[in-house]
């Protein structure tokens, strides 16, 4: 069975580029514009990982991963965040706040790769 | 043909002089073009040679081709000695060009063609070295310490995932750690416990290791240690870790860590059987865990000890006498001190019995193959510590037993056969330790001893008189007196020199003893009993009459004091103890010395092995450390008194031992 992935990001574009990279490995996809969407996707769906931005509207990543994380099923599911490489504070948050990895922006798709990869076999 | 080949030489001596100048002129036209105006020259002469029959010339014109030929690629510079090869050459060439023979040119051609193969030998090693350095450079060795806190776990790291991503870069071999709590309540099933080291041989940049450990590396112990291979001994974690795996007896004969040293040996120009020792070394030295010191140095301290313990009981004596609280004090911390001296002196002197088995096993190895008889030797707690005189002690008897036991014990193959045992022997060496005595088992599952053949060989010696009637115990007593042998021939191996007589003696030189058991046909054993220290003991002092004894501190089972009119009212000399009766023994009367007049008295309770004794004494004293000096043989009768020691102010003190002086006190009753 092929591995499913929830991408997060409020930006389509983004969104689109993640998906269409990770169809390409053969992982299943399933995307939500902002924190509170996609919490509501974590019920329906049980994710080998998610990748989630940190600036979103309603639920932001930290938000999001925090409450992710005080679900039982995704206790210790690998979560990976978009950040830019100066924002040290928000990585610092986001780790806090339970995430497992990070992934910076502006990525090349390769990099993308190699750090799901690494996160879910 | 003619014609052409007076080309050819006229050729050739051009080519000869060419090759001739390119040397004289290394320094104006250069390294490389000398070599390849000569390799040219040579190639041509070659040529040319086999063509018009100059058949030396071909020989000795490849043997330069080849040398030039390595040189030109290996970009050698031209030395003095490439030039003098080439200067002789191009003379030997010209020789042989004219036809010229002789003794003198072909030892000629013989020295420069050796000196062309030495050198091509030093080239070709040279341009190993060069491509093995160049491989392994590619080569980085990485020991790396991932020792992730225990909270890894909690944001979603899977630590194997990571290792399997460093697997991928080359040679990878990790060893897992795992750093459980102390307590069982400590123990948190989400916790992670795991650390690794990984040995890591790959030519990927430590860069792309980094990344790897990218999101925990903040958070968690990583260290990476690159290191080049040529270089690899010098890098102190991966020797302590190499040592590491050694002691913990772990694999580190795996691909990756083999790899790397085969490779830095190459490198480095080192053998592998060096190397090999240079680990093992290094192993070895960090794990000293014993100093060899010369036994006459063990032997002297040991004898300073028995001093320091006589003094300290004399010490013990003046400061009671003195009633000085000061000096009480201080008698009494030295006193505790020197206990503990003596035993920490007594354990250097212990030596595991393990290192002497060797000498038994070859003992029966080489015996069984002068026999012919298959024997198997079963040894069961060699681990045991002993005295060191003691062992030396013990030994020669023992290899005289185990002789005994092949020879006399152990039947051939066949005889094994028809009586329906294993082909093969069996002699087993037990030994363990019980309380104050060490218990040594030798055994074998022989034929036995004959007790008919015993009796009359007893008989023909004159040691027993032919009506005499003697139980079976006391006709295997009479194996150990002096001049006994109840073998039909006397062998090569038992029935010379030493006898079982000697065995005894030396045992009970130790103050043990020893039994032997016997049935026939299914065997023979020997139980030797020994004490375990030899020389300083803790006792019990008391006094009979003027007399005064010690004995053994573990052999007092208690002491109580009785009236005159209790020991009077004791029926058949014996008491009740521990809802046993036990035989009680008045000291003075048995051991018709005169005792002190007092109305009250002591019994002390003695137990020894199985056997409970009490006997009754004048006085009793306090409990001290005794040393054990030898009476001699003047107390040969009195065979309970195992020996003498000297008390704080001076008197001396017989040492008892129970179980003999029950013996003593039972045969006296029986001789009675």
């Amino acid at each position: 069975m092929n591995k499913k992935i929830l991408v997060v990001d409020d930006s389509e574009s983004i969104r689109e580029i993640l998906k269409s990279l990770l169809l390409e490995e053969s992982y299943d996809v399933v995307v939500a514009e902002d924190g509170l969407k996609a919490l509501e996707k974590l019920n329906d769906n049980s994710f080998d990982l998610i990748l989630t931005d940190l600036h979103m509207p309603n639920l932001d990543g930290i938000g999001f991963i925090t409450e992710a994380r005080k679900l039982e099923s995704y206790k210790r599911t690998p979560i990976l965040f978009l950040t830019t490489e100066t924002q040290q504070d928000a990585k610092d948050k986001a780790k806090e706040a339970g995430a497992t990895g990070w992934i910076i922006k502006p990525f090349v798709p390769s990099k993308i790769k190699t750090i799901v990869s690494r996160m879910i076999h | 043909m003619k014609e052409l080949k007076q080309k050819y030489y006229e050729e050739a001596s051009q080519l000869i002089n060419d090759l001739e100048d390119a040397f004289l002129n290394v320094n104006e036209i250069g390294h490389e073009n000398t070599i390849n105006t000569v390799f040219r020259a040579v190639h041509s002469l070659k040529g040319g040679a086999s063509i018009f029959g100059f058949e030396q010339v071909t020989d000795f014109s490849h043997d330069l081709e080849n040398l030039f030929s390595t040189l030109r690629s290996n970009k050698t510079q031209v030395t003095s000695e490439i030039i003098s090869i080439g200067i002789a050459s191009s003379d030997i060439l010209r020789k042989l060009l004219n036809d010229e023979s002789g003794e003198e040119l072909d030892e000629k051609i013989s020295e420069i063609k050796q000196k062309v193969n030495e050198f091509l030998l030093d080239e070709n090693s040279i341009e190993i070295l060069v491509n093995n350095q160049q491989k392994s450079e590619q080569h980085k060795l990485f020991y790396i310490e991932f020792s992730p806190n225990f909270q890894l776990f909690s944001n979603g790291t899977n630590p194997l995932f990571i290792l399997d991503e460093l697997s991928n870069l080359g040679k990878y071999q990790p060893y897992y750690f795992l750093n459980l709590p102390q307590q069982f309540n400590d123990y948190k099933s989400f916790n992670c416990y795991s650390a690794w080291k990984i040995f890591l041989l790959t030519d990927a940049e430590i860069s792309i290791i980094e990344d790897i450990f990218l999101f925990v590396i903040e958070e968690h112990k990583i260290d990476i240690y690159e290191h080049k291979i040529s270089d690899m001994f010098n890098f102190n974690k991966f020797i302590r870790f190499i040592d590491e795996l050694y002691q913990t007896n772990k694999d580190i004969d795996n691909q990756v860590v083999s790899d790397a040293i085969n490779q830095a040996s190459s490198v480095n120009k080192i053998k592998k059987e060096d190397l090999d020792k240079k680990l093992s070394n290094f192993s070895k030295a960090n794990k000293i865990t014993s100093v060899r010191v010369d036994n006459v140095k063990i032997d002297a301290l040991l004898n300073i000890m028995s001093e320091i313990v006589i003094e300290q009981a004399s010490l013990n004596l003046f400061s009671f006498e003195l009633k000085d609280s000061q000096l009480g004090k201080i008698t009494s911390r030295l006193d505790a001190l020197t206990k503990q001296l003596r035993e920490t002196v007594f354990d250097i002197s212990l030596i595991p019995f393990s290192e002497t088995i060797s000498r038994f096993r070859r003992l029966i190895f080489e015996l069984s193959h002068a026999t012919g008889k298959e024997i198997k030797f079963k040894v069961n707690g060699e681990q045991i510590e002993l005295d060191k005189n003691l062992i030396e002690t013990i030994i020669d008897p023992l290899i005289h037993l185990i002789r005994n036991c092949v020879d006399h014990g152990i039947e051939m193959p066949q005889e094994r056969v028809k009586q329906g045992k294993n082909t093969e022997g069996l002699i087993s060496l037990d030994m363990q330790q019980r309380g104050e005595d060490i218990i040594i088992r030798l055994a074998d599952d022989g034929r036995g001893i004959d007790l008919e053949k015993v009796k009359l060989r007893a008989i023909q010696k004159d040691i027993i008189h032919h009506d005499s009637k003697l139980s079976n115990e006391e006709l295997l007593q009479l194996v150990f007196l002096p001049g006994f042998s109840t073998a039909d021939n006397v062998t090569e191996i038992s029935g010379r020199g030493v006898g079982m007589d000697v065995v005894r003696q030396n045992i009970e030189l130790l103050r043990g003893s020893i039994k032997l058991n016997t049935e026939r046909e299914k065997g023979t054993e020997f139980l030797m009993r020994l004490p375990v220290t030899v020389s300083i003991q803790d006792g019990f002092i008391f006094s009979v009459g003027h007399t005064k004894f010690i004995i053994p501190a573990q052999q007092v089972l208690n002491f109580s004091s009785v009236t005159k009119e209790n020991i009077n009212k004791i029926y058949k000399n014996l008491i009740a103890h521990n809802k046993k009766e036990i035989p009680v023994y008045n000291l003075s009367e048995e051991l018709k010395i005169t005792p002190d007049d007092v109305d009250i008295k002591y019994m002390l309770i003695l137990q020894k092995d199985e056997h409970e004794i009490a006997i009754i004494v004048d006085h009793i004293f306090n409990k001290q450390q005794f040393v054990i000096k030898s009476i001699g043989k003047y107390y040969k009768n009195l065979y309970f008194l195992t020996g003498a020691t000297i008390l704080g102010n001076g008197e001396i003190a017989l040492i008892i031992d129970s179980s003999r002086l029950l013996d003593f006190l039972k045969n006296k009753a029986e001789r009675k």
